[in-house]
């Protein structure tokens, strides 16, 4: 665990290849889809218990050796880790990507705590408008109005920035 | 009415406690008025939607920041040395700051947040608020075009 690290990364909707996050129930707790460039080799959900992660069939193919599958996860690149928390109060899901896993002696451990899995995801999409409008108003406009290619949400954030009475500009 | 105890007992959601005095605890809004509002027997306060790795550093703020005699030049310091921290764990501090309704401390992360996205690439403030591009290609193009001045 100590040399995978873990981000936050934009999962894009053909990474998930029609899957929105909506559609995937908390109980599956975990999902990860491995990408191999362009094309999406296989979806594979995760399971999380008590901190652990259990892999369930392949999509449209099962897994009859775990290790090729584990091996498989750490050759192919990018990773991207949807996880879903199972019962954690404050957080329901964190999206989390890794460029960087290893195996070692055919092993590859996929250990996540629950904890990093929130904090480096989850959380970060908890700011409230108000907040996220008082710090667009620091920036100055052109940045600010960049900001609405950020997701759907942000589109126009920045708007409301510049009716803001913080904004100095 | 609480007893008049010199510390109070503030207990996270994970059941950390934190002990404080009284006079820095009272500054803050919301247990000001759970100290008036609560017949507490215990001098314990519970902050449900706070952790204690969160606390310690919340408490870390408010110790220093309340010191006798501190200079301006050493709170500065302090400030930059404390805003080391992840995204998400600042992201933390200022849900934190915000239940407790600290203002000072709300905005210190506020201008922490907009330091770390000022001049970066749409890629990497993405990154700082994690947050999940859920346009679609056509879309993007869309809104880039609507904005195209600032594409420019």
């Amino acid at each position: 665990m100590e040399n995978m690290r873990f981000k936050a990364e934009t999962v894009t909707s053909s990474k998930l290849k029609g899957t929105t996050w909506e559609d995937v129930d908390v109980g599956d707790i975990a999902m990860i889809s491995i990408s191999y460039g362009r094309i999406v080799s296989h979806l594979q959900f995760l399971y999380v218990k008590d901190g652990k992660f259990s892999p369930s069939v392949r999509h449209g193919d099962l897994i009859e050796n775990l290790e090729i599958v584990l091996h498989l996860l750490a050759q192919i690149l990018p990773v991207v880790l949807c996880c879903f928390m199972e019962s954690q109060k404050m957080t329901k899901r964190a999206a989390m990507s890794s460029s960087a896993v290893s195996v070692r002696d055919n092993v590859i451990n996929l250990e996540v705590c629950e904890r990093s899995i929130r904090s480096e995801g989850e959380s970060l999409n908890k700011l409230d408008d108000d907040t996220l409008v008082q710090i667009l108003c620091g920036l100055p406009l052109k940045d600010a109005a960049r900001t609405s290619v950020l997701s759907r949400r942000w589109r126009h954030l920045w708007r409301r920035s510049l009716m803001h009475p913080l904004n100095n500009m | 009415m609480m007893s008049l105890g010199k510390l109070i007992t503030l207990k996270t959601n994970d059941n950390e406690e934190f002990k404080l005095d009284k006079t820095v605890a009272v500054k803050l809004e919301i247990i000001k008025n759970i100290v008036q509002d609560v017949d507490c027997t215990s001098n314990v306060i519970p902050l449900p939607n706070i952790d204690g790795k969160t606390m310690t550093k919340v408490v870390k703020y408010w110790k220093k920041h309340s010191e006798e005699g501190v200079t301006e030049v050493q709170l500065k310091n302090f400030d930059q040395d404390f805003l080391k921290m992840s995204h998400s764990e600042l992201h933390d501090v200022h849900l934190a700051a915000k239940y407790l309704d600290d203002n000072q401390l709300k905005e210190v992360i506020i201008q922490e947040f907009l330091d770390r996205i000022k001049g970066k690439p749409i890629e990497e403030i993405r990154e700082v608020f994690g947050i999940v591009n859920d346009y679609t290609p056509e879309e993007e193009e869309e809104v880039r075009r609507e904005n195209a001045w600032a594409f420019e």
